[in-house]
């Protein structure tokens, strides 16, 4: 953290939609590819992100300003992780594939986690459905692979 | 052994994308302009183009998310999930089957509720290192633990070992499931050993008894790259050729060893640095010959032991616990 006498430094990133983010340097620098950036001198006053944009930078942020705290407990943080996955589904998309190219680890992962348990323990024609999977197996590929792990297939929860 | 799989692997995949690829070079007019010089470009194409050749539903975002990202959502799912994936579409087939650093568990409560009451049956299998990109990490634990209520037994442990089994099966390719297994045990440590593993835990415990197994050929034969091997209540066989050339630790536990065996053993094993011996059926006279790498030996709880020779000239550590008198003997030792 910055302290009081020097001034917080401050980076300007710029969305696919070309909003300007002004953030301190330590915020944004937990994002990998930000600090590679900044570390290779190869970004001067505005950091240039096209690959996310600024409805998903806003929750980024949200997200890397807390996890730059560190008097925030691990409990407390816990927390705020759980809440902060309850989006929708296509939104998790989004962060996941923003987190990927951003390379931030933690969000990655709990974004993972969060779409992991929303197949956990359900029939596949429901995760299908949920996440528009087109099934393009015929009919026999999949009662011969269904036939084999048939233990697989008992017991799913209620659609 | 690693490269092989990898090799076949690959095959799969490809096999699979090239009938896309082919599409793709057919359909260029229609999809425009593809760059075919960067790899990662192309194969994010292929998935894509594969897609709309499927007709794929545009909403389909879970699926068109690159490989790294599905296979950590997926090494996040218990195996009874990772194998629902695998029936939802061809892509998440392919994907679970070609599942990179993650380590399934077998589980037999999680497999088939909680009713049963068999907490601690269970076999886990690491699954080895990324087949396209860095095959560093291979490693698999096998833990096969049978503390299971007697009445159960035989029905839990023959449908257990079927899903492992199966599992096995959809886990390859068709090529490597060819060859045969006598029993459901041998055919996971062929698996394993196919793999590549470098750690290798067997554990053949019973609650009720203590019954010695044999241990597996292949384990000793195929095993190129072990460095790490675990044993419980298994029998050696040391007659057989082995390659254990890579090992590093050896770790037996409830082991019947009888005079000779652990020097045949030894022999092969060139950069062995630690020897555990515990709770061991031991010859009156136990002798360790080590290689020069040797640097740890620990002898714990062993029965019928009365003397010990010790001999590795860069032994640095030796522990002994036990209850009565044993005479122990160096040579070769420096420290």
């Amino acid at each position: 953290m910055a302290t009081t006498t020097t001034e917080t430094k401050m980076l300007t990133l710029c969305t696919s939609d070309k909003q300007q983010f002004q953030i301190e340097e330590t915020i944004a620098l937990q994002a990998v590819t930000i600090r590679n950036m900044v570390e290779d001198e190869c970004a001067s006053n505005v950091i240039p992100l096209p690959n996310v944009n600024s409805k998903i930078m806003i929750q980024i942020i949200e997200y890397l300003k807390k996890h730059v705290d560190s008097s925030v407990s691990k409990e407390d943080m816990e927390k705020f992780d759980s809440a902060f996955v309850e989006k929708k589904l296509s939104e998790i998309f989004d962060i996941i594939l923003a987190a990927n190219y951003l390379n931030i680890k933690n969000l990655l992962d709990i974004c993972c986690q969060r779409v992991a348990d929303v197949m956990k323990n359900k029939s596949p024609e429901w995760v299908r459905r949920t996440f528009n999977i087109v099934n393009d197996f015929t009919a026999e590929e999949e009662a011969k692979i269904r036939k084999e792990h048939e233990w697989a297939f008992e017991g799913v929860d209620e659609d | 052994m690693i490269l092989e799989l990898c090799i076949l692997a690959f095959y799969a995949t490809y096999g699979f994308w090239e009938r896309s690829l082919e599409y793709l070079r057919r359909s260029k007019e229609i999809y425009g302009k593809v760059n075919y010089n960067e790899e990662d470009c192309l194969f994010q194409k292929r998935i894509e183009e594969y897609c709309l050749m499927n007709k794929y539903n545009g909403n389909d975002r879970i699926s068109r998310l690159p490989d790294d990202i599905l296979y950590s959502i997926i090494s996040l799912l218990e195996v009874r999930d990772v194998v629902k994936a695998s029936v939802l579409s061809r892509r998440w087939r392919y994907i679970c089957a070609s599942l990179s650093n993650t380590n399934i568990e077998f589980d037999l409560c999680k497999m088939f509720g909680r009713s049963n009451n068999c907490n601690d049956v269970g076999a886990r299998l690491g699954l080895p290192g990324s087949y396209n990109k860095n095959i560093t990490k291979e490693w698999l634990i096998l833990n096969a633990r049978r503390h299971i209520e007697p009445h159960l037994c035989p029905i839990v442990k023959h449908k257990f070992a079927q899903t492992v089994h199966q599992f096995i099966k959809l886990y390859l390719s068709p090529q490597i499931c060819s060859f045969k297994f006598t029993n459901a045990v041998n055919r996971w440590i062929s698996f394993a050993t196919r793999m590549g593993v470098e750690r290798f835990d067997l554990n053949f415990v019973c609650s009720s008894h203590i019954k010695y197994r044999n241990m597996y050929d292949d384990l000793y034969t195929e095993a190129s790259n072990l460095k790490h091997l675990r044993v419980y209540s298994c029998m050696l066989k040391p007659d057989i050729c082995c390659r254990f050339n890579t090992l590093l630790t050896l770790d037996l536990n409830y082991v019947p060893l009888t005079q000779g065996d652990l020097e045949n053993l030894l022999v092969v094993c060139l950069k062995l640095e630690t020897v555990m011996v515990k709770q061991c059926n031991l010859p009156v006279k136990f002798c360790i010959f080590g290689p020069p790498s040797l640097q740890t030996v620990v002898v714990n709880c062993c029965r019928g032991l009365k003397e010990i020779e010790l001999s590795a000239i860069n032994l640095s550590t030796f522990e002994l616990t036990d209850f009565g008198t044993i005479k122990i003997s160096f040579s070769m030792c420096q420290s």
